[in-house]
């Protein structure tokens, strides 16, 4: 153990590691206190760095550190088994064991570890009580609601007190009004523990609401790291940016004209950018006309609709260009426009709703 | 059984059934009632009792419970971890371990008694170093059932919970593993909780096959009263002697195979199927 591993604490991982044609290959941090959402669309890698970070699965090559701790590395040939990791999992499908009730569950992890059977069931109904699920000591797992069950399958990882908590997609497995709900607790739980939280959805929302840092993984390599509401901004690459729904550009910029690869003209504001950028627009910035648009908007384009999707209170368009764009109009808008597939329109956007940014180094 | 009735009586009396199936098929069903019917119709009821406990039955009824529980503890002792060992390992799980698991099960008895012989007789592969180095000699003794009614039954506990071990879900016991159980204490309290019904299935027909041992005892270990004559020996050796006696004893398996239908239910199939 180096002295740099020993003043880190929380979860310092460097993983490589080759799975057929897959390679997961990334440096991730997640600090103690703090929650650190692994953003990524399926086959990402998320499960594989899950697995590698709770000892399921060896590093290919590299090195995992746990609050200043060694627990893998490959290159040292040490490897600290999953039982002695000291690394609390919350599971996508909860994995509760069947045969025993929710107390003995929640119990399962203090009496492996040589803890007596009426201590470890005194700690485990304290816990019951903290997650407010005392009611259900005696039931049996098949018993529970999916949010009975996530709360269960927390209480069960927490009462080990571990060093970092690590979650698969917590709330994947919970339908729609129970998610809401589980989510704004499961906040509040998070906020409570002071080791380091790793969690992994594909579900922006998850990341926004539960997590300081997000990081995105996209095949096996994180595309961009930060603050969930700084990645919401400024996204790096389709995935990110179709996720937090806004529409990405890349292309080259010069004295404030950007054009892009698909060949579009877009103004920007910032005219210092130069070289290869990134230009985001949001769906609501961009309006529709059916004549081409006279007046400030310098941003103008001719484009086709491609297709439409109404939402509860917005119809949203795709267009193609170029640029190809997401437009959200009101649904009174899309009346007066008789916009249908095929309809030939005009798009525009003022500049100061364009953000442009140099490109990234990460992915892109 | 009750599905395939339910099905066809939900499809209606509307359809008659073809004489070329109804006709076979009851003359299947009457052909294996009738050899039971015989058997409990011809069991003397009224001396049941003073045939089975007169003391050349309770040797035999003494002898084959012993041999047959021990049988099933070596087989359960060796066997659970050889399933472990094929559900999980690759070393064990190529076609030649698996072969060689299931051939007691086609195996003609007889022949796995002259096999046991040439293995641990006296002049045996093993069996010549255990009596020259020992004075061991197996064939013949009472360790000798305990050894063919094992390997005869052991395959059916092997391949009852290979086949459960197979089809349970590992991430609960990597579920296990990140709350701090040790391989031992994860197995034990949750991949056994899990095949619970396959191992009781498992043992109960590894019992009754041990129990029903005859061909490989009879090579392996002889008919000698008191020593190696289990019940189906017994039986076989009354039946010219004392017909009654015989048939009462008949009874008893009769009747333990039975109660072992019903506890083991579908289990064992299952492991085969995998």
């Amino acid at each position: 153990m180096t002295a740099t591993a020993r003043a880190r604490m929380g979860i310092d991982a460097s993983i490589t590691t080759r799975i057929g044609d897959f390679v997961l290959d990334l440096d991730i941090v997640a600090a103690p206190g703090r929650v650190t959402a692994v953003l990524g669309p399926n086959g990402s890698g998320k499960t594989t760095l899950l697995n590698t970070l709770a000892g399921l699965e060896p590093v290919g090559s590299g090195r995992i550190i746990v609050n200043g701790a060694l627990v893998d590395d490959a290159a040292a040939a040490v490897f600290v088994p999953p039982e002695r990791r000291r690394i609390g999992v919350v599971f996508q499908d909860f994995l509760l064991f069947p045969s025993m009730s929710v107390a003995d569950n929640v119990a399962f992890g203090l009496t492996s570890r040589g803890v007596r059977a009426t201590t470890a069931r005194r700690s485990a109904q304290a816990w019951l009580s903290r997650l407010g699920i005392a009611d259900l000591a005696a039931r049996r797992p098949a018993e529970l609601s999916g949010g009975q069950a996530q709360r269960v399958a927390m209480a069960r990882a927490l009462a080990l007190e571990p060093d970092a908590l690590l979650l698969d997609e917590p709330l994947a497995a919970l339908d729609v009004g129970t998610r809401i709900e589980v989510r704004r607790e499961l906040r509040e739980y998070l906020a409570d523990f002071t080791g380091a939280t790793l969690l992994v959805t594909h579900d922006p929302l998850d990341a926004l609401v539960l997590a300081d840092e997000v990081v995105i993984l996209e095949e096996g390599r994180v595309t961009q790291q930060g603050s969930a509401a700084g990645v919401a901004a400024r996204p790096a690459t389709d995935y990110v940016a179709a996720l937090m729904g806004a529409n990405l550009l890349r292309g080259t910029a010069s004295e404030g004209l950007v054009t892009t690869d698909d060949g579009a003209c877009v103004h920007v504001v910032d005219r210092t950018l130069l070289g290869p950028v990134v230009v985001v627009m949001r769906p609501e910035a961009i309006s529709l006309h059916v004549d081409r648009p006279e007046g400030s908007p310098r941003n103008v384009w001719p484009v086709r609709v491609v297709d439409l999707e109404s939402r509860i209170d917005r119809m949203m368009v795709r267009v193609e260009g170029p640029p190809d764009l997401s437009v959200a109009i009101t649904l009174a808008a899309a009346a007066d426009l008789h916009v249908a597939p095929g309809s030939a329109l005009w798009a525009s956007t003022k500049a100061l709703d364009i953000d442009a940014y140099s490109r990234p180094l990460m992915g892109g | 059984m009750t599905t395939t009735t339910t099905s066809h009586g939900r499809r209606g009396r509307a359809r008659a059934l073809p004489w070329y199936v109804l006709v076979p098929g009851s003359l299947a069903v009457v052909f294996l009632a009738l050899p039971v019917a015989g058997l409990l119709g011809q069991a003397p009821w009224g001396r049941m009792w003073t045939l089975l406990s007169a003391p050349a039955s309770l040797e035999a009824l003494r002898l084959s419970l012993a041999t047959s529980l021990l049988a099933t503890a070596v087989a359960v002792a060796l066997g659970l971890p050889l399933a472990w060992l094929m559900a999980h390992h690759h070393l064990f799980n190529g076609a030649w371990v698996r072969a060689l698991v299931t051939l007691p099960l086609v195996l003609p008895p007889v022949v796995g008694g002259v096999a046991l012989l040439l293995a641990f007789g006296r002049r045996g592969l093993v069996g010549q170093f255990l009596y020259d180095l020992l004075g061991v000699q197996l064939p013949f003794t009472t360790a000798a059932v305990v050894m063919a009614e094992a390997f005869v039954a052991m395959p059916f506990f092997v391949i009852t919970v290979e086949g459960a071990l197979r089809s349970t879900d590992r991430r609960y016991e990597q579920a296990a593993a990140t709350l701090g159980a040790g391989r031992w204490t994860t197995f034990r309290r949750v991949t056994m909780p899990m095949i619970a019904p396959s191992l009781v299935a498992g043992t109960v027909l590894c019992w009754a096959r041990a129990l029903g041992e005859f061909g490989a005892t009879l090579t392996f270990a002889g008919s000698f009263p008191g020593v190696t004559q289990t019940l189906p020996l017994a039986v076989y050796a009354a039946l010219d002697v004392d017909r009654a006696q015989a048939i009462a004893l008949s009874v008893v398996l009769l009747a333990v195979s039975v109660v072992v239908l019903v506890a083991a239910r579908g289990q064992f199939v299952r492991g085969l199927l995998r």
